[in-house]
């Protein structure tokens, strides 16, 4: 299976991709925007996740709350997301609402200022400051990536502070930040539209340079601020204990890795499965079945391109279970992957993601959101076609080898949550 | 190239119609049903076989036996140790999950085309010769019981399980967690799992739902090799109560010091999947709280800033499920939260909607229909609905018109019938000494304290 790519740029700087299937009358409608937490300022954590709150509040010539109702009304869905390298939008409409998608987008990437105005931004402020309650402070070890960034990145490193931010520089943001960075980061050159479904592509081009084309080209985006490059580890380990309100003890092991498209990201993807991806891997079957420490296991490797990604596994300790034995079982069986991997859980852990790969590329939405990320990470859409070609390369040696190389003492952050000692007062 | 009118939104394109993908029935020798939907579009199949092995059929005192039957069913079966069932699926690439939910239990697979004869025989072997090696019924009955307690821990969890218990009655399962209660988890063994296996798991009551890019000739041939000498009791039928716990409106203020958020959920008793108003009740939840721009968010959220999200919906099963709305707050604007909350049930009680809302969400609901019907395992969760609640056959064909055809004034009727807020349990899950005086304040009802720790 193929996805087909259509590919060009507009005058001003916006990159469009267009991918026809006309099997459901539905089409996808994605943005990336090349700018994410790490793009953020010292003082202002979480601000470009506030501005992507702000990007629904309306524009020029959609009033307040009326972006996302036309979208509703037609019967579509939508929704946007901000992660550490990268804003993305998007709507799943019904075929023949492409146009609306198209004047709803390009409205906000034009003319979002005149309707920024600070009851909007006081309230979504006030939303935002709620999603930070609701994710991480009211829940248990909601912080355990603010925590593990912090810890993993150096100060000066743009991961070292986490998407949401805290509730301070939130508190901070003003008005001025809102235009600021739309002045800098939303401009046709600094995005990719993707359109992906059931459209006519000859019509499609037509109604993306009428929308698109005239959105001036902005000033050339200025680079990530601090220090991008990072020593491939972190040369120590670094521990933190926390006694928390969660009911069951649980570590968290985070490891600097090569970054999403580096040489050895690949390896390290497909020894995060072998070592905690379904009932078959290492760590659910020695610490969850065989030694019962743990009641559930996960990790996965981050796919994100600025300096390092990481390696984030953890175990959720049964009752009564110590969590320094736990941590040492991870360990142990850290140890014997070293020790080398076999080549059917390796074919395994590639077949699952091979087979996950193809059933998220069903939803229209999904493969245009694809699509925009490797082009706006790698330059390169076909990556959507070809990507599977690099999981398939990886051996056991090379499985086994990225083991011994970054999953290493020094180059850990050791999370551990421990359940508060209970009260002994009645 | 003209530059565009900006300031009116475009009119439609020309209208594409939309068709439920082609259904075939068939029964296998042994009386199973199979109903299959041949989709056009990647390489994928979804294989699901729904079983009456569900809550509704556990005895109280064994409550939570339902889940960990189908929790084990993956831990051996016939010659195949835990370990190699699943090598074998993960070799296959198969997303295989066993469940049990209060209707029915359900065995579903998704994987690749190429994997559909594999897929048939795991599937048939865990659910006809599953063995329950003692040693993973402890296992995983402890792991239930550790899920208890990460449950009661997360505010969410927490919140959910005490509005079923405040919504339903002593007497009624749905008033129960699904995965039982420490005490009654501690008392299961192997041989209950035995006997609970032996009695539901049977192709009398079953059906098999398939929907992916196969043809039903070969649905039928592959599954009547592995099904169709699977033999099995007869059904029982289980007609459990439902009925709400309150009379009047109670507020159960569950105690959680620290909070920085109360978790709020209102709610009652409310309609069972058969209900004849169930399409008018999609469009007054859609405008209530079941959309983005619906009455509840738009308050709380967008004009108040007091949460992240509210929502409001309708569980429907078999039986009546409950209705809630459910939301976090930040701790200081709880009871002002409650209010809002009271003032938009009302409202929709008290005035007729205006017919351009009514009309938004009518098309809400008829256009992102087909956007949830992309994937297989998207069309298979329609097709188990129409097995499980005897649906008409050409039930998803005309859904669109159904929809469409909602009134203002049926909107209105049912928001009147359907909506009591006089009887409604109250459920807020945070730090109480801040939050009591402030709510009691409100006069909803009696405030009741709930600490969780004294509750089964």
């Amino acid at each position: 299976m193929r996805i087909p790519i259509d590919q060009y740029r507009l005058d001003n700087g916006l990159r469009v991709i267009l991918s026809e299937d006309h099997r459901q009358p539905v089409v996808g409608v994605n943005l990336w925007y090349n700018v994410g937490s790490r793009n953020e300022r010292p003082g202002r954590t979480g601000f470009a996740h506030l501005f992507e709150h702000m990007m629904f509040q309306g524009s020029e010539n959609v009033p307040d709350t009326e972006h996302i109702a036309h979208v509703e009304r037609v019967g579509g869905s939508m929704n946007g997301s901000t992660w550490l390298d990268r804003t993305n939008y998007f709507e799943t409409m019904p075929a023949s609402r492409l146009e609306l998608a198209l004047w709803l987008e390009s409205d906000r990437m034009g003319f979002l200022l005149p309707a920024m105005t600070q009851e909007k931004l006081d309230n979504q402020r006030s939303v935002v400051q709620n999603e930070r309650r609701w994710r991480v402070d009211n829940q248990p070890y909601g912080d355990w990536d603010e925590r593990i960034q912090a810890l993993l990145y150096p100060p000066d490193h743009p991961y070292h502070h986490s998407v949401i931010g805290s509730m301070e520089d939130l508190d901070a943001a003003t008005l001025e930040d809102v235009s600021a960075f739309f002045r800098t980061y939303y401009a046709p050159n600094n995005a990719v539209l993707t359109i992906c479904g059931d459209f006519d592509p000859v019509a499609a081009r037509s109604l993306v340079e009428r929308y698109f084309g005239s959105i001036p080209r902005g000033p050339d985006v200025p680079p990530v601020p601090g220090r991008t490059e990072l020593p491939p580890r972190l040369g120590q380990e670094v521990r933190e204990v926390i006694e928390s309100d969660a009911a069951l003890a649980r570590v968290y092991l985070a490891f600097r890795m090569p970054a999403y498209g580096r040489q050895g990201f690949f390896p390290g993807d497909v020894a995060a499965h072998v070592l905690a991806s379904g009932k078959s891997s290492r760590l659910y079957r020695s610490l969850v079945r065989e030694q019962r420490l743990a009641q559930s296991v996960v990790a996965f490797a981050f796919p994100i391109v600025t300096g390092a990604a990481m390696l984030v596994l953890w175990a959720t300790a049964n009752p009564g279970v110590d969590a320094e034995r736990l941590e040492r079982a991870i360990w142990d069986e850290i140890e014997v992957l070293g020790a080398g991997a076999s080549p059917e859980e390796v074919e395994r852990a590639v077949n699952g993601i091979e087979s996950r790969q193809t059933v998220a590329l069903q939803q229209v939405g999904e493969r245009a959101d694809q699509l925009s990320m490797f082009a706006t990470l790698f330059d390169d859409p076909e990556r959507i076609n070809t990507e599977l070609d690099e999981y398939r390369a990886v051996t056991a040696e090379g499985v086994s080898r990225f083991a011994v190389e970054y999953l290493r003492r020094d180059n850990v952050v050791s999370l551990i949550y421990l359940p508060r000692a209970r009260s002994e007062a009645a | 190239m003209s530059a565009p009118d900006r300031t009116v939104p475009p009119a439609p394109g020309p209208l594409r119609p939309y068709h439920f993908p082609p259904v075939s029935r068939f029964v296998l020798s042994n009386g199973l049903p199979v109903v299959v939907a041949r989709t056009d579009g990647l390489p994928v199949v979804t294989l699901s076989v729904l079983l009456r092995a569900g809550g509704v059929q556990e005895d109280a005192s064994r409550a939570g036996l339902a889940s960990l039957t189908s929790a084990l069913l993956e831990s051996g079966a016939g010659s195949k140790s835990v370990a190699e069932i699943a090598e074998e699926v993960e070799m296959l690439g198969l997303d295989l999950g066993a469940s049990a939910g209060w209707d029915v239990a359900q065995v579903e697979a998704t994987g690749l085309r190429g994997h559909w004869r594999a897929a048939t025989g795991v599937v048939a072997e865990l659910l006809r010769r599953p063995t329950f090696p003692e040693g993973e019924v402890e296992r995983l009955r402890a792991e239930h019981i550790a899920a208890i307690l990460q449950r009661r821990a997360d505010p969410r969890g927490l919140a959910n399980e005490m509005a079923s218990r405040f919504v339903f009655s002593a007497d009624s399962p749905f008033s129960r967690p699904l995965s039982g209660s420490e005490a009654t988890l501690s008392g299961l063994t192997r041989s209950d799992v035995l006997d609970f296996h032996a009695a539901h798991y049977s192709p009398t009551g079953a059906a098999v739902v398939v929907a992916g890019e196969i043809e039903p000739s070969e649905v039928e041939a592959s599954l009547s090799e592995v099904l169709a000498d699977w033999a099995g009791p007869s059904a029982v039928a289980s007609r459990p109560s439902a009925e709400p716990r309150l009379s009047r409106r109670e507020v159960f203020l569950v105690d959680r010091p620290g909070s920085v958020q109360s978790e709020i959920r209102v709610g009652q008793v409310g309609l069972p999947r058969a209900t004849p108003d169930y399409f008018p009740v999609q469009v007054m939840n859609a405008i209530l709280g079941g959309a983005f721009t619906s009455r509840l968010n738009l308050n709380l959220r967008e004009e108040r800033g007091f949460t992240y999200g509210v929502s409001s919906s309708f569980i429907m099963r078999r039986e009546p499920g409950p209705f809630l709305v459910s939301t976090a707050v930040q701790t200081e604007v709880t009871a002002a939260a409650l209010t809002e909350i009271f003032r938009e049930l009302d409202a929709l009680r008290t005035v007729a909607p205006k017919a351009a809302e009514v009309d938004d969400a009518r098309n809400y609901l008829a256009g992102v229909f087909p956007l949830r019907l992309q994937t297989t395992d998207g069309v298979a969760g329609r097709l188990a609905e129409l097995v499980m609640y005897d649906l008409p056959e050409d039930y998803f064909d005309i859904y669109r018109d159904r929809i469409l055809a909602v009134g203002v004034d049926d909107v209105h009727r049912v928001a009147r019938a359907h909506l009591q807020p006089e009887r409604m349990a109250v459920v807020i899950v945070g730090d109480a000494e801040k939050i009591r005086g402030a709510v009691e304040e409100l006069g909803l009802g009696p405030v009741h304290a709930v600490q969780p720790a004294d509750l089964p």
